[in-house]
Formats: structure tokens, C-alpha cells, sequence
């Protein structure tokens, strides 16, 4: 069900451009828009055409202009409350990453795909997970298991659960400073970390 | 965000997808601007700074600093809750609930130091009005977040919330206010709290 269903005063303040309402459309929707981008689609109609997932900085700049045309108040007015919004999001993912796929492609090949095809086509499975990724990924565990547990609770909620600065805050009862101070100096202690072991430039 | 900043969130995650840091930021990224609150002077006192403002993204629970009803004669009620989440002090968000008020339309609302000096935190500008209670989430919080910042020095504040049936901008509040009968002309209540700045 689109979250604007039965919602009348969410569909007035996402069109007024409210924070509130944009950040609660972000958050319903944004990981179907990066599972997208991160996996890509394969267009049967135009000879099996296989739109490669992004890669990781990829995947930030499909997700961020994604929501930015959504967003943009044009969109949202021209949006008219009562289509599905989900395919309407995730027709902009798959538009912009099949320019992007022709941009890419010097012969490229004529890929006309039609509105119902577009809405239909589904994210290519998920790749197995890097392998340089894997190996940094088992250092960090390390790093994390010679924290405090003041730290590890911060990488636990923030990073794992992807809890937001203010619900980890009123959960450990500090200050949404505190989270943030705690979130960074473990960031960079993470980098020192893998630097030392010459797992990374970081 | 940098690259690195992405990265390290990932691996704390423990997965090559999307993080929760990298969400924030893309969501501030193309989130409309928020407002920024300007001070002025209260009775020729001079204005010194801007407070910025930020809309909640997730709601919380916090300890408030203070809860106050005011019942009008025609039934109206006019509650008023300020807080934050934990200490008040440079930094921390100002939360303001209004929730349980009733025969009220419009909130608005700046505090006053002991030296004199004002914070407007609604309406934005001089040409705006306060806060459209129609509009309030159910959960009757103000959706929209007052940072404390270097407008706010450390000490004690009395905060004004000023409920009209009436939009009202901060001028046409200005003019009306009486601090001694806490209103700010007819069809209006005005509702204190006070606030202790760390």
C-alpha cells in the first residue's frame, strides 16, 4: 500500500515540501531504491540488456538524485496522491540508470522500453559480496571487539541496526552530541586501524 | 560525506549496502533547506544572533522541562511542553509539545532572558505566523526543532507560547503582548515555561 493511502494530511505536507513528511517518504522507500541501484535489472524487450548495479559510490548518487527530482516541487505537486508511489520512485531509479547505461555503451543499442515494462522489470539478483570488502570487513570486527562497551553499544545501534542519532541517544541516555562524538572518534579509529595492518589508504 | 566516511560505515555495519549515515546524508541533502529564526530586539534591546531550526525526523521521548495548562473561559486549553533530550545546551534540540490543546489554531512562540534579550523560535520571520496546529502530527509535537545555538548563552529563560484562533505575526505579537496578563490581545493565550540553558 503507497504511504500516502488514507493519509491525507501526509500527502498535503509532502506536497508543501515539509521535512517531517519528505523524511517519512525517504525512510519507506529508500532501501527498495538502493537494492535497485545496487543490483541493477536486465531489459528482456531490447535482446536482453543486463543495467549493471552502481557501484558503491554509484549507489549514493543513483539513491541522492533519485529522491532530489522526487523531491523537487514540481514532482511533488505533479504527483497526484492516488498512483502507487513506490513504482513512480523507482521508475526515476531505472531511468536514470538506464541513461546512464547508454552513456556508458559507445554502440550503444536502441533501448525502448514501455512504462508497464519499466514498472515490471525487478532488481538482478544480489551479487556475492566483494571480497576486499570481506577482508576489511573481518578486520573491523576486530577492531570493534577491542572497544569499550560504551562503543561497541554506538556501533551496535548506529551502524548495525541503523538506529538514528536521536533514538541511540534517548536510548543510552546521553546527548545526540555525545552519540555523534562517540560515532566519529570510532570512525577514525577504524581507519587508524586498517592503516596499521596496511589494509587501507584510509 | 567522504568516500572513507561511507566505507567505514559499511563495515561497521558488517554489509556492502546503504548505511545509516549515508541515508542521513543524502536524505539533508535533498530535504528542503530548513528555516533560519532570526532574533531581534525585545523593547530596543539589540539583536545579537540567528537561531537555526531543523524538522524531526524521528520522534523521541524526552524529560520535560516543564508542562503548563491555561483554560480560557470559552473551554479552550492551551498546554505547552518544552523540552529536550536530556540537558539543555548548546547543541541539544528544543522540542515543543502542545499536545491536549484544544480551541487554539495557531502557536507561536520566543523565549526572554533575564537580560532581556529574545529568541523567536515561530513564526520564522516578521511576515510569517506561527504554527498551523491543523496540521500538527497526532502525536502533537511541533514538527519543526529549534537547535540551541550561540543565540542561546547560558542561564534562564522564560519561554512565551502564544495560542490565537487568529494567524499572528510576530509584530502584530509584539504589539499586543502584555507579560502580566499573558496574553497577546483578544482571542489569545499565552503560556510560560521556563527554560535553563547549560
Amino acid at each position: 500500500m503507497t504511504i500516502f493511502a488514507n493519509d491525507r494530511e501526509l500527502l498535503d505536507r509532502f506536497r508543501r515540501g515539509d521535512r517531517a513528511a519528505l523524511a517519512a517518504v525517504f525512510e519507506r522507500y529508500v532501501d527498495e531504491v538502493a537494492t535497485l541501484a545496487r543490483r541493477g535489472f536486465t531489459i528482456e524487450s531490447s535482446g536482453h540488456v543486463y543495467v549493471r548495479g552502481a557501484s558503491r559510490e554509484g549507489e549514493f548518487e543513483l539513491v541522492q538524485e533519485t529522491f532530489a527530482k522526487a523531491f523537487a516541487e514540481k514532482a511533488r505537486l505533479a504527483y497526484d496522491g492516488l498512483s502507487p508511489y513506490r513504482p513512480y520512485l523507482l521508475r526515476i531509479t531505472k531511468n536514470l540508470m538506464i541513461d546512464r547505461y547508454r552513456a556508458q555503451q559507445k554502440d550503444a543499442r536502441t533501448i525502448a522500453v514501455d512504462l508497464g515494462e519499466l514498472d515490471a522489470l525487478q532488481p538482478a539478483a544480489e551479487e556475492p559480496p566483494d571480497v576486499d570488502f570481506q577482508r576489511l570487513a573481518a578486520a573491523t570486527a576486530e577492531y570493534v571487539a577491542t572497544l569499550g562497551p560504551d562503543a561497541r553499544e554506538v556501533v551496535r545501534r548506529r551502524f548495525e541496526e541503523g538506529d538514528s542519532q536521536d533514538k541511540v541517544a534517548e536510548a543510552l541516555g546521553w546527548t545526540r552530541r555525545k552519540v555523534r562524538t562517540v560515532e566519529r572518534d570510532v570512525q577514525t579509529g577504524l581507519r587508524s586501524w586498517l592503516k596499521r595492518r596496511g589494509l587501507s589508504e584510509m | 560525506m567522504t568516500p572513507d566516511d561511507r566505507l567505514t560505515a559499511r563495515l561497521l555495519a558488517g554489509r556492502d549496502q546503504l548505511s545509516r549515515s549515508e541515508k542521513d546524508a543524502i536524505l539533508e541533502s535533498v530535504l528542503p533547506a530548513p528555516a533560519r529564526r532570526a532574533r531581534w530586539a525585545w523593547l530596543a534591546v539589540p539583536a545579537l544572533a540567528a537561531a537555526a531550526a531543523v524538522f524531526v525526523i524521528a520522534p523521541w521521548r524526552a524529560a520535560p522541562t516543564d508542562d503548563f495548562t491555561a483554560r480560557g473561559g470559552s473551554g479552550a486549553v492551551a498546554n505547552l511542553r518544552v523540552a529536550c533530550p536530556g540537558v539543555c545546551e548548546q547543541g541539544s534540540k528544543l522540542v515543543f509539545d502542545v499536545h491536549g490543546t484544544t480551541g487554539y489554531r495557531y502557536f507561536a512562540a520566543f523565549a526572554k532572558g533575564r537580560d532581556g534579550t529574545v529568541v523567536w523560535y515561530f513564526p520564522d520571520g516578521d511576515r510569517d505566523t506561527g504554527v498551523d496546529l491543523a496540521t500538527l502530527p497526532a502525536t502533537g509535537v511541533v514538527d519543526r526543532v529549534v537547535v540551541i545555538g550561540s543565540e542561546h548563552a547560558r542561564g534562564i529563560y522564560t519561554v512565551y507560547g502564544v495560542f490565537s484562533a487568529q494567524p499572528l505575526t510576530r509584530p502584530a505579537i509584539r504589539a499586543a503582548f502584555d507579560p502580566d496578563r499573558l496574553t497577546a490581545g483578544e482571542g489569545t493565550k499565552v503560556v510560560t515555561s521556563d527554560l535553563v540553558i547549560r
